[in-house]
């Protein structure tokens, strides 16, 4: 297997890891983990958090929308 | 009430965590000489640290009704899909949503503060554990990818999905997809 395919593989893994992360945690369906949303509601209360959070939103939609990305 | 705390600030630790973890970022984006984005995160941890020591609550558009939030967003939405991306226009036009968002999520004011117990810490453990190994994984790709002087040997996030955005569906979708989760976030910020 290529360095290419090992590379990706190890993204689509982090995507299902986070999916799933998320999936059994929603809604109150754990008792031992928080859902990603109340996580979430929990840490937006505070400024910094706040901006760090929506700086990086930000960035995410700059870094493919306007900068020229080689390839 | 159970489960709530008073209106107290963030202890200080927790504050410089995500400066700390900002000027990092600034520090990659040097390693990597984007010189936009070494402005750009610059600009970020200087406005992180300003908003972590001024006592400044100015309160522009915080009392804005959501509704309005959302027609703005559908009409900006439109016109990141329609407009050329990549140009000078295009950029103050996204830097005016930055402008905007720092507007709307300004204020200090706190409601009531849950208690982070064991499952938000659990949570929090995890999450940022995915994130980190996300981050260096990506990081080692960038490294490997300059070494062997090749982009696609080890291929980062930006590599991969750029592609996609060159066709006007797949720009539709990524502009979507990005305002949904900013309004998203708004929301939880309304609800506080």
């Amino acid at each position: 297997m290529s360095t290419y395919w090992i590379t990706v593989i190890g993204y689509l893994s982090f995507l299902v890891l986070g999916f799933g992360l998320w999936f059994f945690t929603r809604k109150d369906r754990s008792r031992k983990v928080a859902s990603l949303h109340e996580l979430l509601s929990r840490i937006i209360r505070y400024r910094v958090t706040r901006l760090a959070i929506f700086f990086s939103w930000w960035w995410f939609g700059w870094h493919f929308m306007v900068n020229v990305i080689g390839r | 009430m159970a489960g709530l705390k008073s209106n107290r600030e963030p202890r200080l630790r927790h504050v410089s965590l995500w400066i700390v973890a900002f000027c990092i970022n600034l520090g990659l984006q040097v390693f990597r000489s984007s010189w936009n984005d070494t402005a750009i995160f610059s600009m970020f941890t200087l406005v992180l640290i300003f908003a972590s020591r001024t006592k400044s609550n100015a309160a522009i558009l915080q009392n804005l009704k959501f509704k309005y939030v959302v027609e703005a967003a559908l009409v900006i939405s439109l016109l990141l899909i329609v407009l050329p991306w990549h140009n000078l226009n295009f950029g103050i036009l996204v830097a005016a949503i930055l402008i905007l968002v720092i507007s709307l999520i300004w204020s200090r004011e706190h409601s009531e503060r849950i208690v982070r117990d064991k499952r938000i810490r659990r949570s929090e453990l995890l999450w940022v554990i995915l994130a980190a190994a996300l981050a260096l994984w990506e990081f080692g790709a960038n490294i490997l990818g300059i070494q062997f002087k090749s982009l696609y040997v080890f291929p980062t996030i930006s590599v991969l999905v750029d592609p996609m955005l060159d066709s006007q569906g797949g720009k539709a979708i990524f502009v979507c997809m990005w305002m949904a989760m900013g309004l998203g976030l708004l929301r939880l910020v309304r609800q506080r």
